[in-house]
Formats: structure tokens, C-alpha cells, sequence
């Protein structure tokens, strides 16, 4: 039978200093209400306690199913073994391991923990990215004074530490930017919606679909400017003619995804000073358009992009064939980053529809 | 129109939980309804919790913050009411139990409720 309040002594409070503790403990968005029915169960401080840590595990995996997409999860965990602690270069798979798995724990308690606020997105993304990175940081310095401590055959390379890690960190960064942990409307997400809960919903959309663009032609233009300075200024690097077609593709596809993405996919602002259906209408439109560019995504944007990489990894083989030195390792990885973004990009678009399917919901309460 | 989410037998429980406690559903008393409704088992506030929050996800109930309440610390409770979608997946749950309860009377006749 329920153990309710009943059976409280009048006035009784859990110790300050406890309920502090379970403060802390318990995540942001649902802090309010579960300490507050803790609060409302207190009997002994025993009981608030055995209470406060039966509650926990719950409310934080709850919390981390809403926060976290296991594709997402994957795709940042790839990029620091992969990129960040070079785990195909280490010596043992173990070594980039440890430090992938406690960084990537870390961020996931991270956006567990993270206040989800129903307004605007994050007001500093730049910053909280910026903390997410201090994080794995933080995370790297502690597994490198442990495996000193006890395994130093498990100790990251230099070359990781130098190269590896802060470019691993800035691709962290940028992803962290274009896909902000805290989702784009509050979750849950509402299907009864006021005319300023739908403004403020649309606007933080609008927001972070203008980052996300932006983010999306500044890297695309990087990746053609680079490709060109190097084939121009460094021509010994940019020797021979696979090398000079994969500069040249890689240019090329970088600079088309950049005019793709500013001409094809600029943002339709919702205008100001519409009515709520209209608002609305105008929204669902944003969305469904956001969904019908996404479904091309893998041809007009993958393709174009990974062509110049894919020519740089088949390129030597198919110029001269030999079965002993097939780029398989390339090969993989090329085929494993694209088969993550698309997964990334379909468990996006389910999310979309699932919200155009509550504001029609909404648009049919009207 | 958003297709039919499929619930399970806790998430039933819950809903039907929210639907008893009426306009004072939140944490503690759907905790304690839930557990009646289960025959006075044992369950977990954080299993309640966690339910809640993925019925809220599949759009079946929604939630929001009350104003402090003084006798919870000055804390708020998050209520809880069953939406359109939720009513229609708690009235398909119930008409499934009324089939696999007449076809298990059919078959076992006064033996389902004494148990022999």
C-alpha cells in the first residue's frame, strides 16, 4: 500500500544539509518535483535517504534517454577514438579506449544534467560547447594520471596528445555547435502550445537552424580553401595526379556544398506579427522543408564532399592495382562516417516529423 | 494525425493512475494509486518517475509546474493529466483486457477467478 504522508510528523523536514546533497544529485529538469515529493515522503532522515537513492537511478536514466541519441552518442564517441586519441595508431585498442569511455560517460551526464529550459535554446552555445570541451580535457588529464600512476604501457601517444586531441576537441566543439545537446523545443514537446510558447519555439528553431547553416558553409568553405592552398602553395604535397584530382574534387565539392546550402537551404524566417494558425502553418512548413532538403542530403551533399577524400583513399589502387595494398582501412573509415551521418541525419528527420505530427495535433485543437 | 503509440503494462498502470488521481495526479499520489492499483506490491517512486516522463515523450499525458507549496519545502508539484492520445491508448488497453478476460473465462469458465 502506498506509503504516503500520512504518517509525517507535522513540520517534520529533511536535514538541510541532505536535502542539498539530493539537490545536487538529482538533474535539473526534473530537480523541482522530485525533491519536492522526497520532501513530502520525509519520515527519518534513514528513510529520506534509502527514499532519495532508490529515486536516483530512475530519474537520471530517464534524463539521459531524453538527452541523449544513442546515434549522436556514437558518432562523438568515433570522433575522440578515432580523431582525438588516434586509436588506430595506438599500440593497444585499450589505450584510446579508456579515455573515449569516460569522456563520452561524462558528456552524456552532462546533457542528463543540463536545465531544459521550455524557452529559447541555449543562450551561449558557444560557451557551453566550450565546457563540454574542458570536460574531455578533463577527462584525458585524469585517465593519463591514472594509466601514469599504474599502466604507463597504457599512456596515450605523443603524437594523440600534440595532434590528435585538439583537433579532436575542435571537431567536438563544432558538432557541439551545430547540434546543440538541448533540444530545439521542450521536451517533452508540448501539443497544447500559447501563441508565446509558439513564438519563442519558433524563433529558438530558427536560431539554431541559422547556426547549424552557417556552421555548415564556414566548414565547407574551409575545406575548399584549404584544399586549394595546399595544391597551389604546397605543391610537393599535392604531387602526382591522384593527389592533384583529390585537391582539386576535394575543392570543388567543398565550395558546391557552400553555395548548395546558402542558395537552396537559406531559412525562410516566420515574419513577426502573424496570427496563431498562421504561425503555425508557416512553421510546419519550415519543418517539412527542413525534411524534404534533408532526404537529398547524402547526394547533393555527402557525395560531393567526400568525393576528393574518397579519391585520395581509391585513388592509388585504381591507378595501380594491387591486391596486396588495398586501402581497407580507409576504405572503412570513410564508409563507417558516412553510414554515422546518415543514421544521425534519419533519427533527426524522425524527430522533425514526430514534431510536425504534434502540431498538427496542436492545429486540429484550434 | 500522430500514429497510435503502443503501451506497456506499467505504462497502463500509470495512465490509469493519472486518470483515478484526477486533478491532484502528480509524483507522490500516482505513486500511491499505482501501487493499489497493483495489488499492494512494491513499486518504485523512480519507476514512476520514468514512466511518466516516456508517456509524456509518446505524447500520451503532459505535464506542468505548480506554484510552491509550502508543506514540500517550497517546492512545486508537477501535475499530470491524461491528453487525447493517452484516453484513446488507456480505452484500447482496457477493451484488450475485457477480450483476453472473456476468452479466459471461456476457457477455464469459474476456474479464472478462483484459480483451480
Amino acid at each position: 500500500m502506498g506509503r504516503g504522508p500520512v504518517d509525517r510528523k507535522i513540520g517534520a523536514q529533511p536535514p538541510e544539509n541532505l536535502e542539498k546533497l539530493v539537490r545536487w544529485l538529482v538533474p535539473a529538469a526534473c530537480r523541482e518535483h522530485v525533491v519536492g515529493d522526497l520532501n513530502e515522503r520525509y519520515r527519518s532522515p534513514g528513510k529520506y535517504l534509502v527514499d532519495a537513492l532508490c529515486v536516483l537511478p530512475f530519474v537520471i536514466a530517464s534524463q539521459v534517454r531524453r538527452s541523449s541519441s544513442l546515434p549522436r552518442v556514437i558518432v562523438r564517441a568515433f570522433v575522440l577514438w578515432y580523431g582525438a586519441f588516434l586509436g588506430m595508431r595506438q599500440e593497444s585498442w585499450l589505450v584510446a579506449t579508456l579515455p573515449t569511455l569516460l569522456a563520452t560517460v561524462a558528456l552524456i551526464l552532462r546533457d542528463a544534467y543540463r536545465p531544459t529550459a521550455p524557452s529559447s535554446p541555449s543562450p551561449t552555445p558557444a560557451r557551453e560547447a566550450a565546457v563540454d570541451i574542458v570536460l574531455v580535457c578533463a577527462c584525458v588529464l585524469l585517465v593519463e594520471t591514472g594509466t601514469a600512476l599504474w599502466a604507463p604501457e597504457l599512456l596515450l601517444s605523443r603524437q594523440a596528445l600534440v595532434f590528435g586531441v585538439p583537433l579532436g576537441c575542435v571537431v567536438l566543439f563544432i558538432l557541439r555547435m551545430q547540434n546543440p545537446p538541448r533540444s530545439i523545443w521542450a521536451t517533452p514537446a508540448a501539443t497544447s502550445l500559447s501563441y508565446a510558447e509558439l513564438v519563442t519555439e519558433v524563433r529558438g528553431y530558427e536560431a539554431v537552424w541559422q547556426r547549424a547553416l552557417r556552421i555548415e558553409i564556414g566548414m565547407s568553405l574551409a575545406l575548399a580553401v584549404l584544399a586549394a592552398l595546399t595544391w597551389f602553395a604546397f605543391p610537393w604535397i599535392a604531387r602526382g595526379p591522384i593527389a592533384q584530382l583529390g585537391f582539386a574534387t576535394t575543392a570543388a565539392g567543398g565550395l558546391f556544398v557552400a553555395l548548395l546550402v546558402h542558395k537552396r537551404w537559406r531559412l525562410q524566417r516566420v515574419p513577426d506579427g502573424l496570427s496563431f494558425a498562421e504561425t503555425l502553418a508557416r512553421y510546419r512548413h519550415t519543418l517539412e522543408m527542413r525534411i524534404e532538403h534533408s532526404r537529398t542530403y547524402v547526394w547533393w551533399h555527402l557525395v560531393p564532399i567526400f568525393l576528393g577524400p574518397a579519391v585520395f583513399v581509391l585513388g592509388p589502387f585504381l591507378w595501380h592495382p594491387r591486391p596486396t595494398e588495398m586501402p581497407v582501412g580507409g576504405v572503412v573509415t570513410l564508409a563507417v562516417v558516412i553510414v554515422m551521418i546518415v543514421v544521425v541525419r534519419r533519427a533527426s528527420l524522425n524527430k522533425y516529423q514526430q514534431r510536425i505530427d504534434q502540431l498538427g495535433v496542436v492545429a486540429e485543437k484550434q | 494525425m500522430a500514429p497510435q503509440a503502443s503501451i506497456g503494462q506499467f505504462e497502463q498502470l500509470v495512465l490509469t493512475a493519472v486518470l483515478q488521481c484526477g486533478r491532484n495526479a502528480y509524483g507522490v499520489k500516482i505513486h500511491e494509486s499505482v501501487e493499489t492499483l497493483s495489488g499492494g506490491r512494491s513499486v518504485a517512486l523512480g519507476a514512476a518517475y520514468a514512466t511518466l516522463d516516456r508517456l509524456e515523450d509518446k505524447g500520451l499525458i503532459s505535464s506542468w509546474l505548480s506554484d510552491p507549496t509550502p508543506e514540500r519545502g517550497g517546492r512545486s508539484k508537477r501535475y499530470y493529466r491524461l491528453e487525447i492520445d493517452g484516453e484513446r491508448a488507456l480505452r484500447d488497453s482496457v477493451l484488450t483486457a475485457r477480450r483476453i478476460c472473456a476468452a479466459a473465462e471461456e476457457a477455464w469458465g469459474e476456474g479464472l477467478w478462483t484459480g483451480k
